[in-house]
């Protein structure tokens, strides 16, 4: 008989960065966190991932029989959104029609999760689409086998910050706030409204030189505007969370705060989970936990797959 | 909680208008992991099902035995005694209605009896079976699994990142195009206006204590006085107990733009080390004129108390620099580095017109830091 995983491992598979947060299951509790420079063009060759994992995660000393892996990538180039649909309509044939309405593609050729999550722009009850190439979900797949990690879990990292949030910042839950992902020189907004997904924006600038000027200047425009928001007004936006490798950075905060009504500010994503290794370090949590939102948010859902 | 895998198809039954949920499922499959097994430390509801079979087999012997006394008169008295010898304490209280059913009609004695081997029986197959469960969990765990060595290491983004180039931020910076602001953008802090200039001092301040906390060592170093000046001076002074923590952290200067560093050692391994932050044009603050300086100080103290750093002011000193009217006070008081960076950045996000011309931190009481600041308000 299988052994009961104790620990989920929640990965975050960046660009630049690889972030892996290990979370103690029957304790509830984060046991690891670690973070390993990604290969150079993993995203087109994904055998370059499969060897650095087999290293890095070789070397962290992973009892692979009792953990459960789960990654999440980045969420700005797949499909994900809410979309409102009949009532009557077959969900599945819905969303595939509407996947290939925007992609251009065979919506067959694409993973399609499909959740009752929010309501839509009319009221309506709404479902949040993600969708992913099969062949890409077939070799991220592929990479983790051949590392001797089978990943159980596939996730967007949108998506996994969200999770991060709700867990990790119970006083915003019952207001509008935006979840902010900054990998400059790209970030990611993901809406919540009352502890739901409420929508998902992209902004995207020029990767030249210090990109986060620019980038804080979209965000401006995403945030007022309410780009992807569904259901609500970016007016009521209570509060701005800010996460990812500039999630800490001062002077994007500044920036954005000095634009905005609502409170921004760094995503303190451990502040609900307890971290013995770094307890009592607050300063070095602080520093890290904006980075590791994602990897924990992926962690922690896996957590909860696993107990139910 | 939301969770999509993105490895299969997965497609949830819509549900009914208006039904909306924070913890939706879609079940984890693990080719390898036993997923069904529960993992959940809340203490699982006990099952009633083994009471119930207790109970049911408690009635059927008492059925059964009720049956065979009615049957049988006073001869089953012998009964129970006979029974009691496979278990030598029930059997005792078994014997005292022995004597009360001798004398009591047959049918009385049955009724007495019969509950009794069912709260023997029952107890002992309910009560063992949700706690043996728990138990390994917490034991085992976190005795085999050292505390995570990779941690405190893996975890400083500032090992991890590879460092810049001195001024390069500053040489990027100037560069940039702003589209917000039209017109040139002063490229020397003397060059911005007095409201910019303010504006442009708690930026710098706030900049360079962020960076200061980010690269500072966990454990080596000790800070004795830290002193900012405008515009975006800072020297420290210390004590390394280990050599490499100064130069992990000269380097982690370096790393985040500060310019112009020195450091020079002294006897006892006491250091001390200057450097600046480059200006940068694009720094985004808001220049705010004032229009009272008592009020700008007055929000300023204000600001500083929810953070739990309790300022005093002194007197006001005036005097015109560059044509304007500028006021300073000296604001002391004691904090943390949280209460100060959080001040820093309220005053920031209120747009408050006051800035700094320098800022000195030390040792306080009980372990808090004391702050000195020469606070300045250009206005009326």
């Amino acid at each position: 008989m299988a052994r009961k995983p104790q620990t989920a491992i929640g990965l975050e598979l960046g660009a630049r960065l690889v972030t892996l947060v290990a979370y103690d299951i029957p304790h509830r509790q984060i046991q690891l966190v670690a973070m390993e420079n990604a290969p150079q063009g993993w995203a087109q060759d994904i055998s370059l991932l499969g060897e650095m994992l087999r290293n890095w995660l070789g070397s962290l000393g992973l009892e692979k029989k009792t953990c459960v892996f789960g990654a999440c990538i980045s969420g700005h180039d797949v499909p994900l959104r809410l979309v409102e649909l009949d009532a009557e309509e077959d969900v599945e044939s819905a969303l595939r029609e509407e996947l290939s309405a925007w992609s251009g593609a065979d919506g067959n050729a694409f993973f399609l999760n499909g959740q009752n999550l929010s309501k839509g722009a009319h009221g309506l009850p709404a479902h949040l689409l993600a969708a992913l190439p099969r062949a890409r979900a077939e070799a991220l797949r592929s990479a983790f086998d051949a590392a001797g990690y089978p990943l159980s879990s596939l996730g967007l990292d949108a998506v996994s910050v969200v999770n991060a949030f709700e867990k990790s910042q119970p006083s915003w839950q019952d207001h509008l706030a935006a979840v902010v992902k900054v990998d400059a020189p790209l970030a990611q907004v993901s809406w919540v409204r009352e502890g739901a997904f409420a929508g998902h924006a992209v902004a995207v600038v020029a990767a030249e030189g210090e990109p986060l000027e620019p980038l804080s200047a979209e965000l401006l425009r995403i945030l007022k505007d309410g780009e992807g928001l569904c259901g609500a007004v970016a007016s009521d936006c209570r509060a701005v969370l800010l996460c990812g490798e500039q999630g800490n950075d001062a002077g994007l905060a500044s920036r954005l705060g000095a634009q905005l009504r609502a409170d921004v500010q760094a995503m303190d994503a451990f502040s609900h989970t307890p971290f013995p290794s770094l307890e009592g370090n607050a300063r070095q949590i602080a520093e890290i936990s904006p980075q590791c939102a994602a990897a924990l948010g992926m962690a922690l859902a896996l957590a909860e797959g696993v107990a139910r | 909680m939301i969770q999509i895998n993105l490895l299969a198809d997965n497609v949830q039954a819509q549900k009914p208008a208006g039904m909306t949920s924070r913890t939706q499922a879609i079940p984890v499959h693990s080719p390898d992991l036993d997923l069904d097994l529960d993992m959940d430390e809340e203490p699982k509801k006990k099952s009633k099902l083994p009471l119930i079979l207790g109970l049911g087999a408690a009635l059927a012997i008492g059925g059964g035995a009720a049956a065979y006394f009615a049957g049988q008169g006073e001869e089953e008295v012998a009964l129970p005694a006979a029974t009691g010898t496979k278990t030598t304490k029930p059997a005792k209280p078994a014997e005292t209605p022995k004597a009360e059913a001798a004398k009591a009609p047959a049918k009385d004695s049955v009724k007495a009896e019969a509950p009794k081997p069912a709260e023997v029986k029952t107890e002992p197959k309910a009560e063992p079976k949700p706690e043996p469960k728990p138990e390994p969990k917490v034991a085992v765990k976190p005795e085999v699994k050292p505390e995570p060595k990779a941690a405190p290491a893996a975890a400083g983004p500032s090992v991890r990142a590879a460092p810049l180039p001195a001024n390069s931020l500053a040489d990027v910076l100037s560069k940039s195009h702003v589209s917000a602001v039209s017109g040139e953008k002063p490229n020397r802090f003397d060059a911005l206006t007095p409201a910019g200039r303010t504006a442009y001092q708690k930026f710098a301040f706030q900049r360079i204590l962020a960076i200061l906390r980010q690269i500072t060592p966990a454990d080596g170093l000790g800070f004795s006085k830290v002193r900012l000046a405008s515009p975006g001076l800072i020297s420290i002074q210390g004590t390394a107990t280990k050599a490499d923590a100064l130069v992990a952290f000269q380097k982690g200067l370096a790393a985040q733009s500060l310019a112009d560093t020195s450091t020079a050692t002294g006897k006892d391994a006491t250091f001390a080390v200057v450097a600046r932050l480059p200006f940068n044009p694009s720094f985004g603050g808001m220049a705010v004129p004032a229009t009272d300086v008592r009020k700008a100080l007055q929000q300023a103290v204000d600001l500083a108390a929810p953070q739990g750093l309790a300022l005093k002011a002194s007197a006001g000193r005036s005097e015109t620099v560059a044509g304007a009217k500028r006021t300073s006070w000296t604001l002391t008081g004691q904090g943390g580095w949280d209460a100060i960076s959080g001040w820093m950045a309220g005053l920031q996000s209120a747009a408050s017109p006051i800035g700094f011309t320098e800022l000195v931190i030390t040792a306080g009481d009980k372990g808090k830091l004391q702050v000195t600041v020469t606070a300045v308000c250009y206005g009326p």
